[in-house]
């Protein structure tokens, strides 16, 4: 059976979205789209760094890489998400894909036009490769190469098998009704030629790089030039497969200049001056108000923002550490406490969603997931006596310490949280961690409360790992070990229909944000890069930065 | 004076190797897991974990990891592979050193040319409005930090100039014109304060030469004691000005680092900042020979000279003044 | 070291600016300690609501992107910087100057090896051995502290070293010896009194150092962590996020460094040219 055209219907990441965004977004390009499209051209990028882990996305999911590897690679692997809608799951490198009842079968049939940037032609062994990477990793010459750290993500497999007429087939422990959804993360990306691995591999270099094999991708644009800590240049692939509406080839580009600027106040003068052409991705280079207020000043109207929901700012709280938040009336003191406006302007950089004031309207039910609570809708000052009646009633009128996990590469929303929480007469420790200690303390039960890390999983059902119990889901936000949720969560991956899946999700939402008030959503981010005016044809995602980096469709008019 | 450069060579190629030892003691007793900095994004399994341990070399004992890396320090890649990156570090080296390298020579030069004669005219008429003039600009020269200098630099370019330098590093072989454009910045602020070290240096020294019995009596004799100071001054002069470029040679590079951020000069200093956040151990390893290596080298150089300039021997150590 | 205090305070040429710079120097240290009195907000006040005034009579330096008062954040930032940097020096002192003093008394082979040791630790550019000290131990005053005492442990001792071995050649050491004085009330009696003027003089302008280090650290968030306030952090905020919007986020923190350190800079180049004259009155 196939099951086709039940992957057309759009399910959302699980964060709030907005419509107005569409609406900008549809506006946007329909103010672009009617143009004709110009070959030629070199757009000068700034990136955030070096791509880490030798581009190696099996290793690591730092925009620094995506955001070059969408151009190297694709914007996607078998599957992506569609331009025109990114909530709808496309074909990339794959024509069609089918499953089996139980959904533990998933066939996808490969294009046959594909060509490695060194000639060499991509099949359906390539993908086996690269699957069998993922999964199982790899041994040679007595050494052993991990899996990609993404493959429980993607499923229980079972085992690979290459079928004929370059067709693959995955086959998993468990029913797996939304992989496509699941497989179609930008982040998941074919680095990975199977001509050029294979070999070092075996002689027992096992953890042989993207970068190691020349960045040998099957995306638009093929490396020319890399310069580390300057420069990486990629020229247009004048075998890519894929075409625009009217039959073009794509890419329209000739060639991408990537400029490392770790430093966003260097690219801010760089943009300014017309040496950049479209700003970095990545928090600390997205604009916040202020600057954006400079670029204005500097370049008026030949400067447009593309704006994308980014990550959701929340408080969770350590259940199973002794202490006040225990008590499900503080946690929901502080939910009604914090001015979450405030964090917009003060944490945020000035651009976000948050409620009361600001919010997404109703969406069309049967389209999307909301998961923007619409609660604590009260004016501040109501929520605020409620806050300190509670407190006063749990009989912690005079406040309490409570520790709290911040991340040092962005320690502002602990800063706010601190000065929030001091209302109440909670003294908020602010804990500043480097990266491997944020690494190993974000899924320990060492700390009161913490901030939790994105996840993009585009299905409801996939936020298990970050809303679960803590002994099956160590990286989840909030520490408990309520059943209940494990109850919940059965349910809804139970459910047959999509009305019923957005009616458990709600319930899963309304328990653990409002009843119980495990998690404190503050607000959603919006991540906002300057491009040119003259930049033209670009896909901006609605959500997540680091879809459709791959340029493909972009000229420069 | 052979056997002495033969006793300083060895004794400093013993140094380095301690010193070695001591970063890599550092790195591996202090808290701190490179694995976790390594995959710090993503949500993984404690298997990937310690599969990621394994393929690093990272579950070997200390001294496996420390030989093992010794031994990549000779084999061309000088010290194997980055953590963070995946790429060789001679490559890296390669690549970083001579950006690194160029600045600081820059800037070294650059400041000779303004802080020596400038030195001179304030050493030898002390107390006169020019030196004094002089002598607070240079303090004001060492004092100001190069972040905050940057930041200056920049705003000033691009609000009276609405100009900003090149972003895209080129080597002088490629374009010389963007070279420059690029590297002049954190050149002009490395000198100033550079320089303003040399010019207090060769103003004190100057001012001491002057009062020699030899100049005075010059003085008293009504010789003009310009070109007479000129020649005994210059060879205590000369070895300050040694002296003082490799006493602050270490401090160049240190300077360079932020500058090198600010300016997207793609230098050693940058690499071996991201190297030491990312807990990047062959990478830390591999620069912190690199850097002990060129210092004892420059230092061992600088004695050798100074012992044939000024035959008074006065060694680097005693010159240690700012 | 009477000798030294006596000529410091006697010397009438050289007294003007030394007292010009130590008084300075003592009404900036006195200014960042009554921080509590002088200042009118709390450091770690927020009050979004009057985020990014300018200059005021409210807010004398105005607010930032908080809403909390910038001339507060600059006193209590300069009295933790200031902390750190004299306690990371005076430590390096304690440390240095006895060792140093030591290796000069010791000659042979244990100044050679702890000679070569210095040499190696000398090497690193400063803010390289902070970064690498700092990131092993999580950032926090007193690891920031340590960092910068490892820096200037070894200058310190170099400069005793040498000074000490001047000393150890006077007649009245010699006279100790063969009178059979202890080693170490030779060491702590005789030389290291009168090896510790170039040093300590040294150390003054050391403490600037130490202040500009504390600051690069902070401004690479390597430094003293939220919400506490660094100027060093202050000046990567202010220029990333607000150099247009905001100016007076960076002008002050950056303007009170500058001259904080060029306080300490012209008291150390005084100190120096006391001591120096002092040693050769003595010789």
């Amino acid at each position: 059976m196939s099951y086709h055209c039940l992957n057309k219907i759009s399910f959302r990441y699980v964060k709030p979205a907005f419509f107005v965004l569409l609406f900008l977004l549809t506006t946007a390009l329909s103010s672009v789209y009617p143009q004709t499209p110009v070959y030629g051209g070199v757009l000068t990028l700034a990136n955030r760094g070096d791509p880490p882990a030798g581009f190696d996305s099996m290793r690591t999911s730092s925009i620094a890489l995506h955001h070059v590897g969408g151009a190297i690679f694709g914007p996607g692997n078998l599957v992506m998400r569609c331009r025109e809608n990114s909530y709808d799951v496309c074909p990339y490198l794959a024509t069609y894909w089918t499953a089996n009842r139980e959904f533990t079968e998933w066939t996808f049939a490969i294009r046959t036009d594909v060509y490695w940037h060194d000639g060499v032609k991509f099949t359906a062994e390539d993908v086996k490769f690269w699957f069998d990477l993922v999964f199982f990793g790899a041994e040679g010459g007595g050494n052993k190469r991990a899996p990609a750290y993404f493959s429980k993500e993607l499923g229980n497999i079972e085992k690979i098998e290459l079928l004929e007429h370059n067709r693959i087939r995955l086959v998993f422990k468990q029913r797996n009704p939304y992989f496509p959804e699941i497989l179609a993360n930008p982040r998941f990306k074919i680095a990975h030629p199977k001509h050029l691995m294979q070999p070092a591999i075996d002689e027992g270099n096992v953890s042989v790089s993207p970068l190691d094999v020349g960045l040998i991708g099957v995306g638009p644009f093929s490396l020319s030039q890399y310069r580390k800590g300057s420069l990486i240049r990629v020229v247009r692939n004048d075998s890519y497969f894929e075409v625009d509406d009217s039959a073009r080839q794509l890419p329209y580009l000739d060639r991408i200049d990537y400029v490392i600027m770790p430093d966003p106040f260097a690219m801010d003068i760089a943009f300014r001056t017309g040496r950049l052409d479209g700003g970095a991705r990545g928090q600390g280079h997205y604009l916040s108000a202020e600057r954006i207020e400079g670029y204005q000043r500097d370049l008026g109207s030949d400067v447009y923002f593309a704006k994308t929901d980014g990550g959701n700012f929340r408080l969770a709280f350590n259940l199973l550490r002794d202490g006040p938040w225990q008590d499900s009336r503080v946690r929901r003191a502080i939910a009604l406490w914090i001015d979450k406006p405030a964090a917009i302007t003060s944490a945020l950089g000035g651009f976000g969603w948050t409620t009361p004031d600001l919010g997404p309207p109703d969406l069309p039910v049967l389209r999307y997931f909301i998961n923007w609570p619409k609660f604590d809708r009260e004016p501040l000052d109501t929520r605020r006596d409620k806050a300190l009646a509670l407190m006063e009633e749990a009989g912690y009128a005079d406040g309490f310490t409570m520790d709290h996990l911040v991340r040092g590469l962005n320690p502002v929303t602990g800063e706010f949280l601190k000065a929030q929480l001091a209302g109440l007469g909670i003294d908020l420790n602010l804990r500043i961690v480097d990266e491997g200690e944020w690494n190993r303390a974000r899924v320990s039960l060492d700390y009161d409360s913490q901030q939790g890390r994105l996840t993009p999983s585009p299905i409801p059902e996939g936020t298990l790992s970050v809303y679960g119990r803590y002994s099956e889901n160590p990286d989840a936000y909030a520490k408990h070990e309520d059943a209940k949720i494990d109850q919940l969560y059965f349910d809804l991956s139970n459910a047959t229909s999509i009305e019923q899946r957005i009616r458990l999700w709600r319930e899963i939402e309304k328990y653990l944000f409002y009843d119980m008030t495990y998690i404190v959503p503050i607000a959603e981010s919006v991540y906002v890069v300057p491009y040119r005016s003259y930049v033209k044809g670009l896909a901006v995602p609605v959500e997540d930065a680091h879809t459709h980096t791959d340029f493909a469709t972009v000229w420069l008019d | 004076m052979g056997h002495y450069i033969l006793r300083r060579f060895f004794t400093s190629i013993a140094a380095l190797f301690i010193a070695t030892i001591a970063v890599f003691m550092v790195l591996r007793i202090l808290p701190g897991d490179a694995v976790l900095s390594i995959l710090a994004d993503t949500p993984h399994s404690v298997q990937m974990r310690e599969a990621l341990r394994n393929e690093l070399g990272l579950d070997k004992p200390a001294y496996v990891q420390y030989l093992t890396w010794l031994g990549r320090i000779f084999d061309g890649s000088f010290g194997g592979r980055s953590f963070e990156t995946g790429g060789q570090i001679g490559e890296l080296i390669a690549a970083q050193l001579p950006v690194t390298l160029l600045v600081s020579g820059y800037s070294i030069i650059l400041s000779c040319i303004w802080a020596l004669p400038t030195g001179f005219i304030a050493g030898y008429k002390p107390g006169k409005l020019r030196d004094k003039f002089l002598n607070v600009f240079s303090l004001i020269g060492l004092s100001v930090p190069n972040i905050f200098a940057a930041s200056i630099v920049l705003v000033g370019l691009l609000k009276i100039f609405r100009w900003s330098p090149p972003i895209i590093y080129s080597t002088p072989n490629e374009n010389l014109a963007e070279h420059l454009y690029m590297a002049i910045w954190p050149v002009l602020i490395l000198s100033l304060e550079y320089g303003s070290h040399l010019l207090r240096t060769v103003r004190a020294a100057v001012g001491e030469t002057l009062k020699t019995q030899y100049i005075r009596g010059a003085k008293a004799r009504g010789i003009n004691p310009v070109s007479l100071l000129l020649r005994h001054a210059m060879p205590p002069v000369a070895s300050i000005t040694f002296s003082v470029a490799a006493a602050h040679f270490s401090a160049l590079i240190g300077g360079a680092i932020v500058l090198e951020a600010v300016f997207g000069l793609p230098g050693v200093g940058r690499g071996l900042v991201q190297a030491a956040i990312a807990r990047d151990f062959p990478v830390i390893q591999s620069y912190s020979v690199l850097l002990v290596g060129a210092f004892l080298l420059i230092q061992m150089a600088v004695d050798v000279l100074q012992r044939f300039l000024d035959p008074r021997q006065r060694t680097a150590e005693t010159v240690f003044s700012r | 070291m009477k000798q030294i205090l006596r000529r410091f305070i006697r010397r009438p040429r050289g007294r003007r600016p030394v007292i010009t710079a130590a008084s300075l120097l003592a009404a900036v240290v006195l200014f960042f300690s009554i921080a509590g009195i002088i200042t009118r907000y709390d450091p770690l006040e927020q009050d979004i609501d009057n985020r990014l005034q300018p200059p005021s009579s409210t807010h004398i330096f105005g607010t930032d992107g908080f809403g909390r008062d910038v001339f507060s954040r600059v006193v209590y930032g300069g009295r933790i910087t200031l902390y750190i940097a004299l306690s990371a020096v005076i430590v390096a002192c304690v440390v240095g100057i006895p060792l140093g003093t030591y290796m000069a008394y010791a000659g042979g082979f244990p100044d050679l090896l702890i000679g070569r040791l210095i040499d190696s630790l000398l090497g690193f550019p400063l803010i390289v051995l902070a970064i690498i000290v700092v990131v092993a131990l999580q950032a926090s005053p007193v690891s920031v502290a340590i960092a910068i005492t490892a820096i200037f442990v070894p200058r310190i001792a170099t400069l005793t070293r040498s000074a000490a071995q001047l000393t150890n050649r006077e007649t009245y050491i010699q006279a100790a010896v063969v009178t059979g004085a202890k080693p170490s009330r030779i060491i702590f009696r005789h030389l290291i009194p009168n090896s510790a003027g170039p040093p300590i003089s040294q150390a003054v302008g050391y403490i600037g150092g130490a202040i500009t280090t504390e600051s690069t650290l902070s401004y690479l968030g390597l430094g003293v962590p939220p919400p506490y306030p660094s100027w060093g952090r202050m000046l990567q905020e202010g220029t990333r996020l607000y150099f247009e919007s905001a100016p007076w986020l960076v002008i002050f923190p950056g303007i009170t460094l500058c001259l904080v350190v060029v306080c300490f800079s012209l008291l150390a180049e005084r100190l120096k040219k006391v001591t120096l004259s002092a040693d050769r009155g003595a010789s």
